[in-house]
This record gives C-alpha cells, sequence and structure tokens, in this order.
C-alpha cells in the first residue's frame, strides 16, 4: 500500500466510503501534482489541466464507492487521463494541437493505414499490453508506461530516470516494434 | 484518431504498472567493491585477457593485414568497430537485457568482445579469440536506428575517458557489450548462468605508452603517404577534400584520387607495418629483449600466423612488464604468479583474484572483458 506522508491509500479510499469530503483533499495532496502533470502532459495548457484535475477528483469522487481501487495513484490517474483525452479531443477540433499529439503520432507508427479496427475492447487490449510489458525489462516498462501513460516528455523521461534522451528514445522505439510484434502476433493491426 | 485504440487500451494498464513507472529508479552503479567481489568470483582467466586488452598495437597491426573494414563489412578477418571515448561514461546495458533475454538460446556466437582500454574499436572473436568472419554477423542491423551505441555511466566500472561510439553496432554486437558492463549482481547472474560469465580486467594504458601511437592514426598515414607523392597543390587539396570543405576537383586530381583509392589499401597497410615493426623494435630494445632476433623472425616471412606469435610475444612480454611494474608498486608478487604459470601452463584464476581485486580497486583500471556466452 502506497504510504507516502499524512494518510495512506487506503485511508483516503475509507474517508470516500464514509463520504467524507476530506478524502479529495487528501487526493489532491497525495496525487495532485501527478494528476496535473498528466493532464498537463495531454492538454498543454495550465487552466485546461487544471479543470481535468478538478473534474477527475469529482469523478473520483462519485466512483468511490462503489469502486475500491487497489491502488488509489493508477485510479486518479486513470480518470485524469481519460479526462484530459476527451478534452483533447474538444481543443484538437478547435485547432489547438499540444505536444501530446507526438506521442500519438509515434503510437500511430504501430498501426497500417489499412488496419481494420480490432474486435477487442481497449480493457481487454490493455491486459494484452499489460502481458506484453511484464515481459519487458523495468526500464522499457517504464519508460513506455512514462511516455504513453503519463505522456511525459522525451526530455522528462530521461530526466526522470537520468537516462539520456537518445537512450530513451531507443528504448521506446524497440518497446514499440516488439509491442507491435506481439500483437500482430495475437491478431491485431496485421 | 488512428491510435485511439491503443491510447485507450493504453488507459486501461493494470495499475500496478503505472505505479511502478511512478516510483520506478533505475539500477545505479555498483560500488567498486561490490562489483570487485562479483568479478572476482567469476574470474576464470585474468591476465590472459590482460594480454588481449592490451594488444592495441596488434589490432592495429591486424587491421592493416587482414584488410579490415570499419563497420563490418570486411571479407575477412577480424570485424572491428571504431569507438571512441570520453571520460566517466561506460556501456549502456539495461536497455539490453531483454534482447540479451532474446538471443540467450543462441550461444555462443561471439566469443569475446575486446574494448581497447582508450576505445578504438571494438572487436569480435569467437570463443578460441579467433576472427569472427563478418558473414558470421547476421545482420548490420543498426542497433537504435542511429549509428551511436549510447553508453551512459552505469557505474561498472569507467571503462574509458570518453564515450565509446560504435559504428552501425548491430544487435549482436549490442549483446556482447551488454555484458561488458552490466550490473553483476545475484539477480543478474541468476538469469544469464552463473557459469558462462567470465569477467577479466586489464590495466589501463598510461599516457606515457599511449603517445607512442598517436602517430599511427589516420591521418599521419594520409599525411605523409601525400607528401610522398604529391605535389604541395594537390596535397592542399587532397586534404580539403579529405577532412574539410568542398573543393573544386580538377581531372588530375581525380584520376589522383582513384589512384589513391587504388593503393591505399596496399602502401597504408605496408607503411603501417613498417612503423609499428620500427616501434616495436625499440619498444623490445629499452626492455631488453633481442629485438635483431624478433625482426629477424617477423622477417621470414609475412604469413600472418607467424605474425600473431609475434605478437603474442611481444605482447606478453610487454604486458608482463607492465604488470611487473603495477605489483611492485603494490607488493604483489607477480614473478611468483608468472612462474606458477609457467610451469601450470595456465593463467590460475585463484592467483588471479587478488589481482583482479587490487586493479579494480585501481584507478587506471577500467577495462572489463566479459566472455560472451549468454
Amino acid at each position: 500500500m502506497n504510504e507516502i506522508n499524512g494518510l495512506d491509500d487506503g485511508a483516503i479510499i475509507d474517508l470516500y466510503f464514509d463520504r467524507d469530503e476530506q478524502a479529495i483533499k487528501e487526493t489532491s495532496e497525495r496525487y495532485g501534482n501527478l494528476c496535473f502533470r498528466v493532464a498537463h502532459n495531454i492538454l498543454g495548457n495550465r487552466e485546461d489541466a487544471e479543470e481535468v484535475v478538478n473534474d477527475a477528483y469529482l469523478a473520483a469522487w462519485e466512483s468511490i464507492p462503489p469502486a475500491k481501487p487497489e491502488s488509489l495513484r493508477a485510479f486518479v490517474c486513470w480518470i485524469t487521463r481519460n479526462h484530459a483525452l476527451k478534452r483533447l479531443d474538444y481543443n484538437t477540433a478547435q485547432r489547438r494541437m499540444p505536444k501530446v499529439l507526438l506521442s500519438f503520432a509515434e503510437l500511430e507508427e504501430m498501426i497500417p493505414d489499412n488496419a481494420q479496427q480490432p474486435d477487442i475492447s481497449a480493457m481487454e487490449l490493455g491486459e494484452l499490453i499489460t502481458k506484453f510489458l511484464e515481459t519487458q525489462s523495468a526500464d522499457a516498462r517504464c519508460v513506455f508506461m512514462r511516455r504513453y501513460y503519463f505522456f511525459d516528455s522525451i526530455y522528462d523521461i530521461a530526466k526522470k530516470y537520468s537516462f539520456g534522451e537518445s537512450k530513451v528514445k531507443t528504448l521506446l522505439s524497440r518497446t514499440r516494434k516488439k509491442l507491435k510484434d506481439y500483437l500482430n502476433k495475437e491478431g491485431y493491426f496485421i | 484518431m488512428k491510435c485511439d485504440i491503443l491510447i485507450n487500451a493504453i488507459g486501461c494498464i493494470d495499475g500496478k504498472l503505472v505505479d511502478e513507472a511512478e516510483n520506478y529508479k533505475p539500477k545505479r552503479k555498483l560500488p567498486i567493491w561490490g562489483w570487485a567481489a562479483s568479478a572476482a568470483c567469476l574470474c576464470v582467466v585474468v591476465l590472459f585477457a590482460a594480454l588481449l586488452v592490451e594488444g592495441i598495437p596488434i589490432g592495429r597491426m591486424n587491421e592493416a593485414a587482414l584488410n579490415i573494414c570499419i563497420g563490418g563489412k570486411a571479407e575477412h578477418g577480424y570485424v572491428d568497430y571504431r569507438a571512441r571515448a570520453e571520460t566517466g561514461k561506460v556501456l549502456i546495458t539495461d536497455e539490453l537485457k531483454s534482447l540479451m533475454e532474446e538471443h540467450k538460446e543462441q550461444k555462443p556466437r561471439f566469443g569475446y568482445i575486446s574494448v581497447y582500454s582508450y576505445a578504438f574499436m571494438v572487436r569480435i572473436t569467437d570463443a578460441n579469440g579467433a576472427a569472427v568472419p563478418p558473414d558470421c554477423l547476421p545482420s548490420t542491423k543498426k542497433l537504435s536506428g542511429e549509428d551511436r551505441v549510447e553508453f551512459v555511466q552505469n557505474g561498472i566500472v569507467t571503462l574509458s575517458e570518453k564515450e565509446i561510439y560504435s559504428v552501425k553496432a548491430s544487435p549482436e554486437l549490442a549483446l556482447i557489450i551488454s555484458p561488458a558492463v552490466i550490473s553483476i549482481d545475484e539477480e543478474y547472474l541468476n538469469t544469464v548462468g552463473r557459469d558462462s560469465l567470465d569477467v577479466w580486467v586489464a590495466p589501463k594504458f598510461d599516457e606515457e605508452f599511449l603517445s607512442e601511437y598517436e602517430y599511427l592514426e589516420e591521418y599521419d598515414h594520409l599525411d605523409s603517404e601525400a607528401r610522398n607523392e604529391l605535389i604541395e597543390g594537390q596535397i592542399a587539396r587532397f586534404f580539403e577534400k579529405k577532412f574539410g570543405d568542398h573543393v573544386e576537383l580538377d581531372e588530375d586530381f581525380k584520376k589522383f584520387l582513384e589512384e589513391y583509392d587504388s593503393f591505399d589499401i596496399e602502401v597504408r597497410h605496408r607503411n603501417f607495418i613498417k612503423h609499428f615493426s620500427r616501434l616495436m623494435y625499440q619498444k623490445c630494445a629499452e626492455h631488453g629483449f633481442d629485438g635483431d632476433a624478433i625482426r629477424g623472425y617477423r622477417e621470414t616471412g609475412g604469413h600472418v600466423d607467424l605474425d600473431t606469435g609475434f605478437q603474442s610475444f611481444i605482447h606478453e612480454e610487454r604486458v608482463y612488464q607492465h604488470f611487473k611494474k603495477y605489483a611492485e608498486d603494490h607488493g604483489i608478487d607477480i614473478d611468483g604468479i608468472k612462474e606458477y604459470r609457467e610451469l601450470t601452463g595456465v593463467f590460475n584464476a585463484e592467483l588471479d583474484t587478488e589481482l583482479i581485486a587490487r586493479l579494480l580497486r585501481d584507478e587506471r583500471t577500467r577495462v572489463v572483458y566479459v566472455s560472451g556466452v549468454l
């Protein structure tokens, strides 16, 4: 269980179950910066990111209970990410093009132009990707996550892990290729 | 958007990977003592490797004699990868772990990788130390879409003074490079197999020694060849073309370049060996060897096999002198070790262990050899 300062994840989730609004404050204190970073990485805009994070807190409040996440961090990140991506759709339509589209472009390279939409849900595909990542080195796995889950920039990833930027690019490139091969083997995006 | 499905799927990745990515701290370097202890346990042969390591001039000689092309395209002989180095960096390895695991069934494709102490080149040989023909290299696929193999400080040992680059490193090369600098800990040993990893170390050359070979650099060759063969105006244009800005070539100069290319290999190699021979002769004289006898031996033929014996002789003696000095400085009974080796005909690992440990602790030690049997 994650515990840094103050309440641990379990205690915060208990606050949600008790419908104690302190839960949101605690969540914000523990994971506010992380959520903001994810949102800002995606949207590239401070105001939008702050709005999305607040929406995410609200969504967490409405989701817990009945949801009881094993990892509160992953849960609020997931909500933030989804909200930010939705906002991104809107912003993109408005031709507000953040840097996160670079990450998207990297992923698009994995999918052939004539690929059919796979007959699989995002959840199932996520499980497949999880399985794949678990077979990769910790370096490759974490760099992949930071780039395509948190949408961190190459520079930020390199800085966080004390890698060179070219190492990060190398890891990403190799992991994408392996993931593509893996998914092809599983019958997707061939 | 085409990648929506992937973006959404990645959002559904297991939360534990999210936590891991947020908390992950890449492995840092082992303390030198820890590494030394691990390495010492694994060492089977030490000074033999040191002999190999210190063979920079020999490597260069082979490069000349065996028609080496940089980048894995030689028709026969060793495949050398030019490299250069920068302070405080060693080869990156963690990113290659998965690659190593993928290839672990392909053992032992290459036996040894030699990263010379000041990193002029990387050499791949088979398990017996013989050359690996380039056609045994399955591909020239680049490691990362770049010509540069990235190296970072992972702290096993400082491999060289500069960051090392490798030209067109294939995955196999990277595979071999990897164990040379990977964190050798229990987890790693359990992964690759405790019995399959030999670690060697060799001492660093001192600057004075290295400086003796500086003039063998390519530029000097070109310079001497050009000065002998060209008139002054052509020299200027030649070097402009070779090393600098664009120049307009007249027909004569183009013809010269064609001719130069044709004689380049033979003449340069011959001069290379000539220079090297002279240098070795001087070196022998300095150390009280019978240089004339060596030269006579060598002059009995230009055969590679013959040269190999000569190289080994010179090499071993030179390394011995180096180690002897080191031993005297550090109170190691190098003569006893040598005597034992001569008696047994092998390089005894137990005897070497102490020396390895001492070498590892010494700042001058910066080259690690690992046999590539994964």
